[in-house]
C-alpha cells in the first residue's frame, strides 16, 4: 500500500496537523495508558484502554505525516494500514494491533469476557514499546511538532 | 482434514484428502502406500482417484523400482486456482498446523472454533482459532499475515495459559460454549483439553477429525 493507493480508496483524506493536536493526542494516549494499568478492571476492560492508547498512538504517526484516517466507526482497520505506510519499521507492529483490533470487536459485539490476562498483559507490554518507538519516531521525523 | 461445504460439493473426501495432501506440498513425491497410510485406508481404495487426477494432469507419477511415486503438476494449467481453491477449504487445518507446528514446544491446543468448526462459516467470514501454551501473539503476525496473504481470510487467535484456560473453564461463559461445541484439532486433542482442565467437558456435535 501507498498513500496514493490510500487516498484513491477514500480509507484517508490529505490534511496538515499541528502542535496543538499532536500534544492532545498524546494527552489522551497517556490517560488511556494510566487507565490501562488499573488493576481492578476487568481483562476485557484494561484490554480496551490499552487498545485506545494503540489506536490513538498510531494516529499520532499519521497525522504528523499529513493525513486523516476516514472509514466507519472511526477508521480503525484504516489507521494500522496507514501506520504501516507512515513508518514501515512498525509494519509487524500494525498487523499485532490489527489483531487487537478484532479481539476488541469481537469482544465488544461479540463475545463476553474473550480476552484473556495473557492477551491484555502483551498488549500493555506491546504498547509501552510503540510509545517509546512512536515518540522516537516523532523525534527524527517531525521534531516541529513536539 | 476438517470437512468443507464447499469442498464437499465439488469433490469426494478421498479427491479432497489426495488435493489437500499432493497440492499444498506440491515438492514432495508422495509413495502410494504412505498417502493410504496417513489416511488409513487401504492402497487400492485410492488407486481410482490417484488415476484420474493422474491422467488429467493435476498430478504427475513417476516410478521408482516397484513404488509408485505421486506429485502435483505445478505446469497443470489450473494448479494455482485448484491448490488456492484446497487451502481455503478442506486445507485450512492442515495450513494452519503447519505455521504453529514451529510452535509445537510451547503449544499443547491449538484448534478451530466458532462457525468454521461447525461448517455453518460463510465463505468470508474470520476463522476463530483457540490457543492455549505460552506462545504470545505478536509470535503469530506472520502466521497471520500468511493466513491473509493465503487464504484471503483472517484468522483470530484466542491465547491462553494452560492454567488460565483451567480456571475459566470453571466459570466463562466463552470457554466453556467453546468446550461444548464441536472443535477442528490443529495440534493436540480432545483428550489434552480434558487433561488441562482436569475433567470432560460435555459437548454436542462431533470434533472433526484430523
Amino acid at each position: 500500500m501507498t498513500w496514493k493507493q490510500l487516498l484513491a480508496e477514500n480509507r484517508i483524506t490529505a490534511e496538515p496537523t499541528s502542535r496543538t493536536e499532536i500534544r492532545d493526542l498524546r494527552g489522551v494516549v497517556l490517560r488511556n495508558l494510566a487507565d490501562a494499568q488499573i488493576t481492578g478492571l476487568s481483562e476485557d476492560g484494561r484490554f480496551s484502554h490499552a487498545y485506545d492508547a494503540v489506536r490513538i498512538l498510531a494516529n499520532v504517526v499519521v497525522r504528523a505525516s499529513g493525513f486523516r484516517v476516514k472509514g466507519e466507526g472511526g477508521g480503525h482497520d484504516n489507521t494500522f494500514l496507514a501506520l504501516k505506510v507512515a513508518a514501515p519499521a512498525f509494519e509487524k507492529m500494525a498487523v499485532y494491533f490489527d489483531a487487537c483490533r478484532r479481539q476488541r470487536n469481537n469482544f465488544l459485539y461479540e463475545r463476553a469476557n474473550i480476552v484473556s490476562y495473557t492477551e491484555m498483559e502483551e498488549l500493555l507490554w506491546e504498547v509501552s514499546a510503540f510509545s517509546l518507538a512512536g515518540d522516537a519516531w516523532l523525534q527524527k521525523h517531525h521534531p516541529e511538532l513536539i | 482434514m476438517r470437512k468443507s461445504p464447499i469442498a464437499s460439493a465439488l469433490f469426494s473426501r478421498t479427491q479432497q484428502r489426495l488435493l489437500s495432501a499432493l497440492l499444498l506440498n506440491s515438492r514432495e513425491p508422495v509413495y502410494s502406500a504412505e498417502l493410504a497410510r496417513r489416511f488409513a485406508v487401504r492402497p487400492s481404495t485410492l488407486q481410482r482417484d490417484l488415476s484420474k487426477l493422474s491422467l488429467a494432469g493435476i498430478i504427475n507419477l513417476s516410478r521408482s523400482g516397484n513404488r509408485a511415486y505421486y506429485q502435483a503438476n505445478e505446469n497443470c494449467p489450473v494448479f494455482p486456482e485448484l491448490r488456492s481453491l484446497v487451502l481455503k477449504t478442506c486445507g485450512l487445518v492442515d495450513f494452519l498446523h503447519d505455521e504453529l507446528a514451529l510452535f509445537a514446544g510451547r503449544i499443547i491446543v491449538a484448534a478451530v472454533y466458532g462457525s468454521v468448526a461447525s461448517e455453518m462459516e460463510t465463505s468470508a467470514g474470520d476463522i476463530d482459532l483457540l490457543v492455549i501454551g505460552t506462545v504470545k501473539m505478536m509470535d503469530l503476525v506472520p502466521m497471520l499475515e500468511r493466513a491473509t496473504g493465503q487464504l484471503r481470510r483472517q484468522v483470530n487467535p484466542t491465547i491462553f495459559t494452560p492454567d488460565e484456560f483451567c480456571q475459566k473453564a470453571r466459570g466463562s461463559h466463552f470457554v466453556r460454549s467453546v468446550l461444548g461445541k464441536p472443535l477442528q484439532f490443529v495440534l493436540g486433542s480432545r483428550r489434552d483439553l480434558e487433561a488441562i482442565t482436569g475433567r470432560k467437558p460435555h459437548h454436542r456435535g462431533t470434533d472433526q477429525p484430523d
